[in-house]
């Protein structure tokens, strides 16, 4: 994932980042992907194309994203959906994610205490 | 109001991929759509853009490798798939009916190592399942173009089943087998004997699962792959 400016550290999550808004919005197709991160990043985070669509493919083929179809006006449209192991991956990948954070936390931000 | 493609500028889209190296049509109906919302997106900025302007600025967000790592990870994920696949019908053979069939193979060819005429027999078969795998490649190779010519459209997947995914059990027996005559063929000892008559079991299975059982299937195998298959 190349990321806009200097955020490498996004670097990594875009895995976790598809699987977790395809838990919350049934199915997406690659651009809607796009967009909506950048939405709710409010352009902080801009995923690239030629990153998106090499991380859908690797989680369709590990069985965790299945794929359908649809014509949508005049064009065809792939859109992507959890399967049942990726709904269980998506939550082992969540709870990762918390756990980095908070080891981040702790390493970046140590309150000081009297322990 | 917001501006949307014509079926013309949908086509020459499908165009652009295939001059910009993306074969299969798989591959290209994503590519394509997401030209075409990137392209209406940017023409609801910039409405007095050219279409093929606003094509290149699309394309320009794909980097200085263009296409090129979307195609080289959808056929990774091909290949995986097919992996998975040989090994799902390759499983049926370790589990009843058909163990009992591989087991009398695996007898077969371990008793056959006792005869004068067991080395003969053994590069025959594999001389054998060669040979058939050029003649299943050449003539698939031919099928895949003459439907291409109709369709216009080529499949990656389709690709993988009737083509790329022969002559690998080859290699892989000309790897482990590492007996270059006959006189080494009779002196193996215990293990290698047990070995070599795996080996050549497991090669002829897979042998027959992709060369048979596989392109009986890939109909339904590519419809089960590509929901698009029946669409156009």
């Amino acid at each position: 994932m190349s990321i806009m400016g200097n955020h490498k550290l996004y670097k990594g999550s875009l895995q976790t980042i598809i699987l977790k808004l395809l838990a919350t919005n049934d199915k997406m197709y690659g651009y809607e992907i796009t967009q909506k991160v950048k939405k709710l990043t409010k352009g902080e985070l801009k995923i690239t194309e030629g990153a998106l669509y090499p991380a859908l493919h690797k989680l369709e083929a590990d069985g965790l994203l299945n794929v359908e179809v649809a014509k949508v006006g005049n064009r065809l449209r792939k859109y992507y959906k959890l399967t049942e192991n990726g709904t269980k991956e998506t939550a082992n990948k969540l709870e990762e994610m918390q756990e980095f954070l908070k080891t981040m936390q702790h390493l970046v931000n140590p309150k000081f205490s009297l322990e | 109001m917001a501006m949307k493609l014509t079926e013309s500028q949908i086509e020459s889209l499908y165009q652009f991929t295939r001059q910009h190296y993306v074969e299969y049509y798989d591959v290209q109906v994503e590519l394509v759509d997401h030209l075409a919302n990137d392209i209406e997106q940017i023409w609801e900025q910039q409405p007095g853009l050219s279409f093929n302007d606003a094509r290149d600025k699309s394309f320009k967000k794909f980097g200085v490798f263009g296409f090129m790592n979307v195609v080289e990870s959808k056929e990774a994920q091909m290949a995986k798939k097919y992996f998975k696949l040989v090994l799902k019908f390759a499983k049926e053979w370790l589990s009843l009916p058909k163990i009992i069939l591989t087991l009398l193979l695996l007898f077969g060819f371990y008793q056959l190592q006792k005869f004068t005429f067991g080395y003969e027999i053994y590069i025959g078969v594999f001389l054998l399942v060669i040979v058939a795998q050029f003649f299943m490649l050449f003539n698939n190779s031919r099928k895949l173009k003459q439907n291409q010519k109709q369709t216009q459209k080529k499949w990656l997947f389709e690709h993988v089943l009737s083509i790329q995914g022969y002559g690998n059990t080859a290699f892989i027996f000309i790897y482990f087998f590492r007996i270059s005559n006959a006189e080494e063929f009779f002196a193996m000892g215990d293990f290698k004997r047990v070995y070599t008559a795996l080996l050549i079991t497991g090669f002829l299975i897979i042998s027959y699962i992709t060369l048979v059982v596989i392109p009986k299937k890939a109909k339904e195998l590519l419809i089960q792959n590509y929901p698009e298959y029946q669409i156009t």
